[in-house]
């Protein structure tokens, strides 16, 4: 048994507050110890047994080496129950502890009490069974016990009370974050649409009003009237440009844009990408240089010209914002092997601390004209990110140049720490994460056999936010009960489903809960929308075909899926 | 005549809008790229009409950014006589975008951008010339 913790947690002190005054001192068993202890093993597998006849209990065990497990724990928490000296701490802790592991997996309160009693039944009927001595003793004997049951008991209710609490004020809190964020969104694409217009009503400003004087004869001369062609000209120039980005902003923005990766070498891609870009620094007196910063392989595995794409935006920024000195592009394999990067550093203009926050939103640099309408680099990030890669810019601050860097998988590789099946190749990619091994590998090697679909399993909430980082998905599929493995700070995976809700990366990406509970139980926490949809293990289990044409039918829109 | 003020960072649109009030109104016009301290130069410029643009990302006003309302309604609020009339210019043309910036401004009208109909903005230009101080 475990030594008192120093500090009881608030809803422990609550349950001792609310539950105290009405209990006393729970009945010392001590003396009962020698005597039961050798009876609980027979004690836990009887319960285990009954358990194991009633399906709806059942439900919140799982297989047998989950028995296995929780007989082991219900023989070791008798035993501290009977050993425990009667303080009131000792015991309000132990029932915290069992309601909070109830309360993750979503067992009711009245089957936990049905349990209890089923208890107290076998408990009993051993202690009538071992018992040598007098009945007087016997009657005090086991009016001691079922007083220290009957204890437990209210102790147990007002642990769960306690529980839904802090339940509910964490989804509170949770929902009231989740409220801001989506205030936000909103407010930023009330913003978007709001500039949207104003960049696209400034060009054609000009452009109408220069034509319409064309046509009303305004300039004589001809010098004149061809300046003006010319300049209309480039201002519908300028207009397709802004609705071209606009439009491929939106599809990348909406998974629409069909990416087709390929292994290829980063180095000579940015060789060919900077002599296309030579001739205009060396126009404006600025040196441009690639090269390698390190060895080791810088092959990747991205849609090559989107990867073009993306340098090639980063170069013409860097060319407008440097007036002396030059650009640098420097690839490297990145620590680890499962990234390249790839880094483009200029000696120009820099930028303010509150600009690069925000430098990867649309118009964010916004109005000066010359600078283009700040598209670039949102579709820059949104680019690197469909390509499983990140984008971040970096300035010591204004005339101090800027250094922006992304990343791109490298070729061939292998995320690290991840279970992995199906073919490697496959564009389409689902992150599944369960904490339940046996449900993980069964479910993975149900989608794998039967959909081109890359699997990625995992058991914790950490895990899957590192992979959700780093690689774009089409599906997460996650079960809401993960134990927290690690001591992090993800409670289970209720909070993780708010993290891929709230995070820009994994926003877009469908989230299913697979989970073996009731909808009823998550209450506050599904009706805050996180999740797409709601899968009952027990349902895919009888019909997994189901399961698999919805998934068929969500992954259709992205990508030819042959059923 | 003293000039028509246009105040307009797009070199594009303060092009078009010199030309159509120098070659098709007949007017003379005095150019502004609305940077800087443009409180001073709306001041200073003795005009018969200010056109000022209300996204202006480069001006200031006492050293801190601003727009074209802030400015107008400073202008307005100047002990001058001779405060020229003020139309407003933008390409935020959203309902009840003219209401809200012509009470926030004071400025005497509002024209959004693209302009579609040029002779009845040469005819609002054209009455306010005529209440301007000075003028008549």
């Amino acid at each position: 048994m475990a030594g008192m913790a120093p500090e009881p947690p608030p809803s422990l002190r609550r349950l001792l507050q609310e539950a105290g005054p009405f209990l006393g001192t729970a009945p010392d068993l001590a003396d009962l110890a020698p005597l039961l202890v050798p009876r609980l093993d027979a004690v836990a597998g009887a319960f285990y047994d009954s358990i194991r006849q009633s399906p709806r209990a059942r439900r919140f065990v799982g297989d047998e080496e989950a028995f296995r497990r929780l007989h082991a724990s219900l023989v070791a928490w008798l035993e501290a129950f009977l050993q425990t000296d009667p303080r009131m701490e000792l015991r309000a802790g132990m029932a915290l502890r069992m309601a909070r592991a109830h309360a993750r997996i979503g067992m009711p309160l009245d089957l936990t009490l049905l349990g209890h009693a089923r208890l107290r039944q076998l408990l009993l009927a051993e202690l009538l069974d071992a018992w040598a001595g007098d009945r007087p003793g016997l009657a005090d004997a086991s009016d001691r016990l079922t007083r220290a049951l009957d204890l437990d008991a209210v102790l147990l209710v007002s642990a769960y009370h306690s529980v839904a609490l802090d339940r509910e004020r964490t989804a509170g809190e949770r929902l009231a974050q989740v409220n801001l964020r989506l205030q936000e969104v909103v407010r930023a694409q009330e913003m978007l649409l709001r500039t949207t217009s104003h960049e696209l009503r400034t060009p054609l400003t000009g452009l109408l009003g220069l034509l319409n004087l064309l046509r009303r004869g305004t300039y004589r001369d001809a010098e004149a009237r061809a300046r003006v062609e010319e300049d209309i000209y480039g201002a519908a120039r300028h207009l397709l440009t802004l609705v071209d980005d606009l439009l491929a902003l939106s599809r990348i923005e909406v998974g629409k844009a069909l990416l087709e990766p390929q292994d290829h070498d980063a180095l000579e891609l940015a060789r060919s990408v900077a002599r296309r870009f030579a001739p205009r620094f060396a126009e404006a007196g600025l040196s441009l240089e690639v090269r390698t910063a390190g060895p080791g392989s810088v092959r990747v595995h991205a849609d090559p010209e989107r990867h073009a794409q993306v340098l090639s935006n980063l170069l013409q920024n860097a060319l407008e914002h440097t007036s002396r000195g030059g650009v640098t592009v420097e690839l490297a394999p990145l620590p680890g092997a499962g990234h390249v990067l790839v880094r483009v550093r200029d000696t120009g203009a820099g930028l303010p601390p509150e600009l690069l926050s925000r430098l990867f939103e649309p118009f964010a640099q916004g109005r000066g004209r010359s600078r283009g309408l700040g598209l670039g680099l949102a579709i820059c990030r949104r680019l690197v990110l469909r390509m499983g890669g990140r984008i971040r810019a970096r300035s010591p601050g204004p005339g101090q140049g800027t250094t922006f860097e992304f990343t791109l998988p490298a070729a061939g590789r292998q995320a690290p720490g991840t279970e992995r099946s199906g073919d490697p190749a496959a564009p389409v990619r689902v992150l599944l994460v369960d904490d339940d091994a046996v449900w993980r590998r069964d479910l993975a090697d149900l989608l794998a056999k039967e959909l081109p679909v890359q699997v990625v399993a995992v058991a914790d909430a950490e895990t899957a936010l590192e992979v959700a980082g780093a690689e774009p998905l089409d599906l997460i599929l996650l079960d809401v009960a993960l134990a927290d493995r690690k001591g992090g700070r993800f409670q289970d995976g209720l909070d993780l489903l708010q993290s891929l809700a709230c995070d820009a990366a994994t926003m877009l990406v469908p989230r299913w809960l697979v989970t073996a509970h009731d909808p009823g139980f998550l209450g506050p926490e599904l009706a805050a929308g996180w999740h797409d949809a709601f899968w009952n293990k027990a349902r895919i289990e009888a019909a997994p075909g189901d399961f698999l044409t919805a998934i068929r039918r969500l992954l259709a829109g992205r990508v030819a899926l042959s059923a | 005549m003293k000039p028509v003020h246009v105040v307009e960072d797009d070199p594009l649109i303060a092009r078009y809008l010199q030309d159509l009030l120098e070659h098709v109104a007949g007017w003379p016009v005095e150019l502004s790229d609305g940077g800087g301290e443009v409180l001073a130069e709306l001041q200073r410029v003795p005009a018969s009409l200010i056109l000022l643009d209300i996204t202006l990302p480069e001006a200031r006003l006492d050293g801190a950014p601003t727009d074209g309302v802030a400015l107008c309604r400073r202008l307005k609020a100047g002990s001058g006589p001779a405060v020229p009339p003020v139309v407003l210019l933008t390409a935020h043309a959203v309902a009840g975008d003219a209401e809200r910036f012509l009470a926030a401004s004071g400025a005497d009208a509002y024209q959004a951008k693209p302009i579609y109909d040029e002779d009845a903005f040469l005819a609002l230009c054209r009455a306010l010339i005529g209440r301007a101080p000075g003028t008549a």
